[in-house]
């Protein structure tokens, strides 16, 4: 595994978790 | 270095940046900013260099399969009293970029404002707070008004004896409890 593979999974990872942050704050601030 | 290299680099990194600041409250406040920087970071990702990605979706989905379990610790201990509690009114700040300003100018005498929880908040990372304007002005401290979950908080919350103490106490153990300075209002 690469450096290249290594950045792609990280910005991967942190920026799915970054979507799923806001679908729970959104969820959050509905109920 | 080929200018195919140097771009498909500057790309990667780029992404793996984005994806790191959506990762932080104090760099960008909203929750909708910060995914839609995590949306960029993942599609600048995906269309940088597909051949890379290949190779990189198998890990980022075992990583992304533990992201629930790691989430999940964060909603386990959330107290079970914050069930009970409700916000009546407007919700002034769910998170600490928006409650220390907010506490800058809190109004001890405004019955209505109180600070209802610290901890980890539901779309915050680390430990943060929710601030809430209620709107029974007259509820009791056991009410959805003032209470306060956290342990050292609740403790300063029962020792204080009138309302407004009580309010000014807590806001002033936020600031403890968040390691922050208040501002000058």
């Amino acid at each position: 595994m690469n450096w290249g593979v290594g950045l792609s999974v990280l910005a991967i990872v942190l920026g799915v978790n970054a979507l799923g942050i806001m679908a729970i704050y959104y969820w959050d601030r509905r109920r | 270095m080929t200018t195919k290299q140097f771009v498909h680099g500057a790309g990667l990194v780029t992404a793996a940046v984005l994806g790191t600041l959506s990762q932080f409250p104090a760099a960008v406040q909203s929750p909708y900013m910060r995914a839609a920087l995590g949306a960029l970071a993942v599609l600048s990702a995906l269309f940088t260099n597909l051949d890379k990605v290949a190779g990189a979706v198998p890990p980022a989905l075992l990583l992304l399969l533990a992201l629930p379990l790691f989430h999940g610790c964060a909603w386990l201990q959330k107290p079970a009293t914050q069930k009970v509690v409700r916000c009546t009114g407007d919700v002034l700040a769910t998170c600490k970029a928006d409650l220390v300003p907010l506490l800058a100018c809190l109004d001890v005498s405004d019955p209505t404002m109180c600070v209802l929880a610290v901890g980890n908040a539901a779309g915050c990372a680390g430990k943060e707070a929710l601030a809430c304007k209620v709107r029974e002005a007259a509820a009791p401290p056991e009410s959805s008004a003032g209470l306060i979950f956290s342990p050292s908080i609740r403790q300063a919350f029962a020792a204080a004896s009138d309302a407004a103490a009580r309010r000014r106490d807590a806001a002033k153990r936020v600031y403890v409890e968040l390691g922050v300075q208040p501002e000058a209002p």
